[in-house]
């Protein structure tokens, strides 16, 4: 029992960064339609940029603030420099966009950290919490009270604010929008920020829990996009799906192989794809 | 100078020809213009670049003296060129108020004077007052009509473009539309740009009118004057 | 392109391509390996640039082949070349796997779940014993034919011949009916399924052959490196793959083998500069994307034909088109030219034993719409529609804008479902049936917002119409000797099509080249290369002039009376009045007058409604 425990929060930790990217996906898909493969990365950055500075000396918690402003600039020049101008692109030659977009991120970070992973102090240093049987270090639940605070800040800006109702304008039909008068790509512009500041710092606060290098962000933009479809592409949605996700690959390492763990995300993708149908008509005749 | 709403020698495209030649349109402050002609003539395409999504090739678009061309669309609506789109284009996920709340976004409107506005708009359309709570994309073709008036007087124009108000409505509500928006340049002071495809109720309600033909205007003059012109009855209002 | 130009590039590329055959070993291994990972990439095109798939997963059938060629190799003595054809053989079995699943969905769903199968792949080769785990499978062997190892400058030979053979393939079936149907297939599936293609079938078809061919390359890869290893089945290797791909040029299948000297070739060759390898490419990527989409053999293709283009312009430009199309009468045997080309010259009269046909006469109604009802969420957009189009008859359906006239097309021809009601085809129930099941029974459509490949010639959108009247295969299409009967067939007939609507000087013009009004009656001529019985003309007279209006009311006249019928949606009323044999008015979704033309302009309720002359 207390291994199962044991395991589902470890479950639950990975989750929360998992929870933390899809958040991320979701809110700049929301604005700018488009799943942003490159989200990942903003968290990888984030993780190297901490661990360059509290490496020279700066305190975690000061840290922080470059790591998530790091994130938010590069979302901003993502959506000024790619998104804005590729408007009339195809769905598909936009995700492409991400991708090559998380390649050169990619590059970026071989050239400036190598391609050994590195980690970093925590931010919350101390004895593990015991709870029954369970031991949960510090820096574990800051990362998870992360992802819950930042998703009630999320939820209150993109689902409760004013500008939130005017993102969803954006989202439904940017043209009408321009037509009420809203200026569709600074909201756009938020959106991205906003996005890329919580990946930056999701990452730095995952450094010491889990080791970064250049090619974690991928993979962990389809962690975050398997989780946000899994949770119905919803802010609230994105957190339950990460900490599922997580709970979901933590129990195959522990129980099947470590070497499925990316077996197990897939199947959770295929089969939320191939119920979606389904689920939408339960949706529909509920009123939902 | 004029006041209100100036088009001159406009040539428009989307990248091959042109689908606008040499248009030519006014609209003054508290009249009402109607803009004819049939599918394909251009008229929509004139509602984009005078809205600020088209960039003319020739030609210029100036509301009361200021230039509009390259203006972004956000921007030409603050200045008080208001657009009406065709199909209604409201946010059906949103409800009423929501709807037009949006009309305050990223604006230095006052609590006060937002409440003034919508109180105001609440005023004219007392349907949409019951249904303040209510998803717009639940509601009737005619009450959504309404919505999407209301939503462009609370940013307040001075010129308003409304483009195929009657499509997709019951004769019933049309002529219900038809009679608010006669009424909207008279009680606002603004000028009214009406485009239709239904001639005959458009020019009732219309001070002047133009007829769109293929890119071009090819008649022009008071509504009666051309509501009387059997040529133009017959050649081009399918009348 | 001249023929000279030709052939100075024909001859300049084999120089290039014979080029590693004296050079270094290490060149030589080099270009091997390029070539091989070419291969791959030109199934992606296929896939990709042909088909419209983003798939992020490609290395996953990149490394079936890999290590079925492997493992084959050390378990068996069979010779390589039936191990490459079990290496395509296993892709395009698990291509079809992946695509029944993926293919059911569209937009960024495909993409992620190859990306997810592909995962899958890569963690049960890394996962389980017999693909020798993290560290591979070694000593795979050259002996292709079973007379023992090839030299490495056999391999680049056969390697090259593939890759050649790919390109061919591909840039022939660019050509063909089926690659017609992939270019319209990419820009709107409604207008594939117009004209008869079944989408899902064409897409899982092209996927799994693009995909086999991938493991082609796969297969040749494991030979000419002599072993595979998980890294090559992984995320990164997938989007190199695309990478190669957009950086070429998609759909150019020359592309491809651009790509992978660019992507592979390059930074093997120049070791120094690994590290910068992934941001170079990445940059590189993003740079094509927003500013060169084409890629560099698309961007070389595109000039040369704005080059060919400006040489011929002059004379074509001076040279008037006929200003009265040339419609020939009907039935008029001594129009027809001679011999091969009576198809031609009498499009509508086509020898009955070719693919085309005189549409059956008879007079009990060819289509027979009951009770038909379409809600939308809360609002009703048709309800309680009765119409029957009778053979040989010019139906008209006119009312106010958002009466609910594209929805009645949009129903008959199966874009979408009806809530309510029943369609019958001459006696048969249709409301069920797939659009391009109804177009192949004999229904051709043309849309309010034009809908013309922007990447076709005027006369291969035609051709495009013929589709369900042709058969040629994606297989066939790709090996061009086989279709060429078919396709001179298809060609005379847009011919004779384009003589009749006076279009023959634009036949290769694109779309985006020619008046809007032009534009509307290429689609008719689609339409009328699909020789089909009911034509459902939405709005063709919009944006015409006086003149082209008239020659459209000629021509829709000729076509009745070939025993045609033509649903006509429609807002010109005189165009209406004058050719219509019976008008059917809709108002609010709701069916509110049928008659001759006379009844209805004289129905009051029709007047106050819709005509709209005041009360």
């Amino acid at each position: 029992m207390s291994d199962l425990l044991t395991v589902a929060w470890a479950g639950l930790t990975v989750g929360a960064s998992y929870a933390l990217v899809a958040l991320g996906i979701v809110i700049a898909q929301r604005v700018t339609r488009v799943v942003n493969l490159a989200q990942g990365e903003f968290s990888v950055l984030g993780g190297f940029t901490t661990a360059t500075l509290t490496a020279a000396g700066w305190p975690v918690a000061l840290a922080l603030v470059p790591a998530a402003a790091l994130g938010g600039a590069l979302a901003a020049v993502q959506e000024w420099a790619l998104l804005r101008r590729l408007r009339d692109a195809t769905g598909p030659i936009l995700l492409l966009t991400t991708v090559a977009l998380a390649v050169t991120f990619q590059g970026a970070e071989v050239l400036l950290w190598g391609r050994d992973p590195r980690t970093g102090p925590v931010l919350v240093s101390g004895d593990p919490v015991v709870l029954g049987g369970l031991r949960m270090s510090r820096q574990s639940l800051a990362l998870v009270a992360l992802a819950v605070v930042l998703t009630l800040v999320a939820h209150a800006v993109i689902d409760r604010s004013a500008t939130g109702k005017a993102m969803s304008a954006v989202a439904e039909d940017p043209d009408a929008a321009r037509m009420t008068g809203i200026d569709v790509y600074r909201l756009r512009l938020l959106g991205l920020v906003l996005a890329g500041t919580i990946g930056g710092l999701a990452g730095a606060v995952a450094l010491p829990l889990f080791l970064v290098d250049f090619s974690r962000g991928l993979a962990l933009s389809l962690k975050g996009f398997v989780a946000a479809v899994l949770g119905g592409s919803s802010v609230g949605g994105a957190l339950a799906g990460g900490l599922a996700l997580g709970v979901i690959e933590a129990l195959t390492v522990r129980y099947v192989s470590d070497l499925f763990s990316d077996v197990a995300t897939s199947l959770v993708l295929i089969a939320v794809v191939l119920a979606g149908p389904y689920v939408g008509r339960v949706r529909a005749m509920v009123g939902a | 100078m004029s006041t209100g709403l100036s088009v001159r020698n406009l040539h428009v495209g989307y990248g091959g020809p042109p689908v606008l030649q040499d248009v030519s349109v006014d609209v003054a402050p508290g009249e009402t213009v109607a803009l004819l002609g049939s599918n394909g003539a251009g008229k929509s395409t004139l509602a984009r670049a005078v809205a600020g999504f088209l960039v003319p090739q020739q030609g210029s678009i100036a509301l009361a003296g200021r230039d509009l061309r390259r203006r972004p669309p956000h921007l030409v609506v603050r200045d008080g060129l208001v657009s009406v789109p065709e199909g209604r284009r409201l946010f059906a996920g949103l409800t009423v108020e929501e709807n037009l709340r949006l009309a305050f976004h990223g604006r230095p409107v006052g609590d006060a004077e937002a409440e003034r506005r919508l109180g105001a708009a609440f005023d004219r359309f007392p349907r949409l007052a019951e249904r303040r709570t209510q998803r717009a994309g639940t509601m009737s073709g005619g009450e959504q009509q309404m919505l999407a008036i209301a939503r462009a007087l609370v940013l307040q124009p001075r010129v308003l473009v409304m483009d195929e108000p009657s499509t997709g409505l019951a004769p019933l509500i049309v002529q219900q539309i038809f009679d608010i928006v006669g009424s909207l340049a008279g009680d606002l002071g603004a000028g009214v740009l009406l485009i239709e495809q239904n001639a005959a109720s458009a020019l009732r309600i219309s001070d002047r009118a133009y007829v769109l033909e293929r890119g071009r205007v090819v008649a022009e003059g008071p509504a009666h004057e051309l509501l009387d012109d059997e040529t133009v009855r017959a050649a081009y209002l399918g009348l | 392109m001249s023929a000279r130009h030709r052939w100075a590039a024909a001859i300049a590329l084999a120089a290039v391509l014979a080029w590693p055959l004296q050079a270094s070993s290490f060149w030589l291994g080099l270009s091997l390996t390029v070539t091989t990972y070419a291969i791959a990439a030109v199934g992606l095109d296929l896939v990709y640039g042909y088909g419209g798939m983003l798939s992020l997963g490609h290395a996953a059938f990149f490394g079936i082949g890999a290590y079925t060629v492997a493992i084959g190799s050390r378990e068996t003595e069979l010779p390589g070349v039936v191990l490459l054809a079990g290496a395509c053989l296993l892709a395009a079995v698990g291509a079809l796997v992946v695509g029944l699943v993926a293919l059911r969905t569209t937009g960024y769903y495909f993409s992620l779940l190859t990306l997810a199968a592909a995962l899958i792949v890569a963690s049960v080769i890394k996962g389980v014993d017999w693909t020798g785990g993290p560290s591979g499978v070694g000593g795979v062997d050259r002996n292709l034919l079973g007379t023992g190892e090839l030299t490495v400058a056999s391999m680049y030979v056969i390697a090259v011949a593939a890759v050649l053979g790919g390109i061919g393939f591909v840039r022939s079936l660019r050509r063909s009916r089926q690659g017609r149907a992939l270019a319209a297939l990419r820009v709107n599936p409604a207008l594939a399924a117009a004209v008869g293609v079944d989408v899902l079938r064409l897409k899982l078809g092209t996927f799994v052959l693009g995909c086999a061919f991938t493991g082609l390359g796969g297969g040749l890869f494991a030979q000419s490196l002599a072993y595979v290893s998980p890294e090559f089945v992984g995320l990164t290797q997938s989007i190199q793959f695309l990478v190669m791909v957009v950086i070429g040029g998609m759909a150019t299948g020359w592309g491809a083998l651009a790509g992978a000297v660019v992507v592979r070739g390059i930074p093997e060759a120049v070791q120094s500069l690994r590290d910068w390898q992934l941001l170079a490419l990445g940059l590189l990527t993003l740079v094509v994307l927003v500013r060169f989409r084409l890629g560099v053999v698309g961007t070389v293709e595109a000039w040369v034909r704005r080059r060919a283009a400006s040489v011929s312009a002059g004379p074509t430009a001076a040279r008037p088109g006929p200003a009265v199309p040339t419609t020939p009468a009907v039935g008029s045997d001594e129009v027809a030219g001679d011999g091969s080309g009576a198809a031609a010259a009498d499009a509508g009269a086509a020898p009955a034993d070719g693919p085309w046909e005189r549409p059956a006469a008879g007079s009990a109604p060819l289509l027979d719409v009951s009770g038909l009802e379409r809600r939308f969420g809360g609002v009703t957009a048709l309800s309680g529609v009765d119409l029957q189009v009778t053979p040989g008859q010019i139906h008209a359906l006119i009312g106010p804008n958002g009466a609910g006239k594209t929805t009645f097309i949009n129903l008959v021809t199966g874009v979408d479902r009806p809530t309510a009601g029943r369609i019958r085809w001459r006696d048969r129930d249709i409301t069920r049936e797939p659009p391009h099941r109804r177009a192949r029974l004999g229904m051709a459509r043309t849309f309010q917002l034009v809908a013309l490949c922007p990447e076709l010639t005027v006369a291969e959108n035609l051709a495009l119409g013929a589709y369900h009247r042709t058969r040629t295969g994606v297989l066939r299409g790709g090996t061009r000797l086989l279709a060429r009967g078919e396709e001179r067939a298809v060609h005379e007939r847009v011919l004779g099509v384009l003589d009749r609507l006076g279009l023959a000087h634009l036949a290769d013009r694109r779309p985006d080249e020619i008046p809007v009004g032009q534009r509307r009656l290429v689609e008719v001529g689609r339409a009328l290369m699909a020789d089909a019985e009911l034509l459902l003309l939405d709005e063709p007279a919009a944006g015409l002039n006086e003149t082209e209006t008239n020659e459209l009311a000629r021509l829709l006249r000729d076509i009745r009376a070939e025993g045609r019928s033509i649903l006509l949606v429609e807002h010109d009323m005189r165009l209406v009045m004058d050719i219509s044999d019976v008008v059917t008015v809709l108002d609010f979704g709701v069916p509110l007058r049928t008659g001759t033309p006379d009844e209805v302009a004289r129905d009051e309720q029709v007047v106050a409604a819709y005509l709209g002359v005041e009360a």
